[in-house]
């Protein structure tokens, strides 16, 4: 009896090495996709954080080269002064846009490519596109405004 | 110390071991149920913390857009309106079933102070396992609203609005004057002398509508919106206050204008001289409280002559109190409806011609006032313009969140 136990573990030897095998790399993709999904959502969070960074510097009348270098200077070297856009809208309808009253808005255009990028096969873009917006109004007036589209 | 029991343990009997059988199970369903808790509360506190800071973000907007409406005539409508849409462009919509934004005036008994508050009854994505089914998020923010201080006042205010004049609306031909104040176009400008000195804001309106030749200094330079004239008079404005009432008139060789019944004293008496038609001034040292109003055209020439407004007119409703010259014709009676052809002296008070040319040559005058005009002409140079205490544009408001 004892004799045919250990010749049936003997038999067993090397089976949670190849279970292991099998259930590893999902376990590893689960991980990364977790990891990733997270980076993914902090990355938005910075990217808003960075819209809002520069709707408050359009706000106080910073001209469009200095909001997009505020959001810029924002985003944890995300973002780089071309991925931010400043329009303004003639909120008070006087025929004159970027004077008090009016409105500014910041978008960012950012795109996250995901580590995971070989998931593409299962469906899912890997390439996840993040584009917060954020609108103000204008407390002092801004030169060399452009209207929004 | 034996080991036996362990090996007895190891190697137990078939008994013992069918009696741990979904052991691992247990610890497992245990061990996965409190990290699914963990991770439920964990992605639901982040998502709540996300909707929250959207949240601030959008009530801080709101709060200072509602600020901006709190020096308007009808404030509280007014900040109302605006907190409520810029909420709404930032995400938070008080349509939405789910969303209520509030914009409240007079928080703690200042009416230039305005609170938005921002609540959003949103649901939760795990915590409803637990009996967690509503996660609302609030967030609240005061705006400040503190009045523009006075700025300097116009000294040069063109109405004209055409951008595509041939002349434009203030058109400096001369050289080396100083403007200590506002210049204002609501069309373009095109300084063609040299060594003007602009020590307020030089403004227009028109797109690319500052033509400057080159030597000038004017280190606060933009263009803006249109602005509102400081004064616009009709005729019917000043004709009640005419102390002397002519048809054309020259001032200089009507006696009882003067004091002493002669020019020769270069003293003017205080009057409102009005003229049904032109009126025109050519002496040299006058001094005199006088304002001059003309249907047709005005001109002064002469040297170094004083001139006050006439100090009995009122100020409201029309802002007459500092009224020096003032000439409704348009430009088909004349041209240049105010023509100045002074050298040296001081000329207090508005110059106003709002349907025409005012025009100043000569050289070394101080104009302690302000023109207003439809168009306006600076020739020659050396002229000194001085518009302290005069209406300017009002610098934008200070808006900021209260702590």
């Amino acid at each position: 009896m004892a004799l045919r136990g250990a010749r049936d573990r003997a038999g067993e030897r090397g089976q949670a090495l190849i279970e292991a095998m099998f259930v590893i790399p999902f376990v590893l993709v689960l991980i990364l996709l977790i990891l990733d999904f997270g980076i993914a959502l902090d990355r938005r969070e910075v990217m808003v954080h960075a819209v809002r960074e520069g709707a408050r510097a359009a706000a106080n009348g910073d001209s469009a080269a200095q909001v997009k270098a505020a959001a810029a200077d924002q985003s944890e070297g995300n973002l780089s002064p071309g991925d931010v856009s400043v329009c303004y809208i003639d909120d008070n309808a006087n025929g004159f846009l970027g004077d008090v009253n009016d409105a500014v808005r910041v978008k960012v255009n950012h795109t996250y490519s995901m580590l995971a990028g070989g998931i593409s096969w299962i469906g899912v873009n890997p390439n996840l596109s993040i584009s917060p917006t954020a609108e103000a109004p204008l407390l002092n007036p801004a030169t060399g405004a452009t209207p929004c589209p | 110390m034996s080991l036996a029991p362990r090996v007895r343990h190891a190697c137990g009997s078939p008994g013992q071991t069918f009696r741990q059988r979904g052991q691992v199970l247990i610890l497992f369903v245990m061990g996965a149920t409190v990290i699914f808790v963990i991770g439920a509360i964990v992605v639901d506190i982040g998502l709540w913390v996300t909707e929250r800071r959207k949240a601030q973000a959008a009530a801080d907007f709101a709060a200072l857009a509602a600020a901006t409406q709190l020096g308007n005539p009808n404030p509280f409508a007014d900040a109302q309106v605006k907190g409520l849409e810029f909420a709404r462009r930032n995400g938070y919509d008080d349509g939405d079933p789910k969303i209520e934004v509030r914009v409240i005036p007079n928080i703690n008994g200042d009416p230039d102070q305005v609170q938005v508050e921002i609540e959003e009854h949103g649901g939760s994505l795990f915590a409803d396992i637990f009996g967690i089914t509503k996660m609302d998020v609030g967030a609240t923010a005061i705006g400040k609203y503190v009045p523009p201080q006075p700025g300097q006042g116009w000294a040069l205010f063109a109405n004209n609005q055409a951008c595509n004049r041939g002349n434009p609306p203030i058109d400096i031909p001369g050289d080396d004057s100083r403007i200590d104040g506002a210049t204002h176009s609501n069309g373009g400008i095109r300084i063609r002398g040299t060594g003007n000195v602009f020590n307020g804001p030089l403004n227009w309106v028109c797109p690319g509508g500052l033509d400057d030749g080159g030597g000038n200094t004017h280190p606060n330079a933009s263009q803006i919106g249109r602005q509102t004239p400081p004064i616009n008079l009709t005729w019917a404005d000043i004709q009640p206050y005419c102390t002397q009432n002519f048809g054309n008139v020259d001032v200089g060789s009507e006696s009882r204008l003067w004091a002493g019944g002669s020019s020769s004293s270069n003293q003017l008496n205080d009057n409102v001289i009005c003229a049904n038609g032109d009126l025109s001034l050519n002496h040299d040292n006058t001094q005199g409280n006088v304002t001059f109003a003309a249907t047709g055209k005005i001109t002064i020439s002469g040297q170094d002559n004083v001139l006050n407004p006439f100090p009995a007119l009122p100020a409201a409703p029309f802002g007459l109190n500092k009224l020096l010259f003032f000439s409704p014709a348009p430009p088909t009676v004349a041209r240049d409806a105010i023509e100045m052809n002074v050298t040296g002296g001081t000329y207090r008070g508005y110059i106003h011609a709002p349907n025409a040319e005012a025009e100043i040559s000569g050289k070394f005058s101080r104009i302690d006032g302000s023109f207003v005009a439809d168009t306006i002409r600076v020739g020659d140079g050396d002229f000194h313009f001085d518009a302290t205490g005069f209406k300017g544009p009002n610098p934008p408001p200070n808006i900021h969140l209260e702590d």
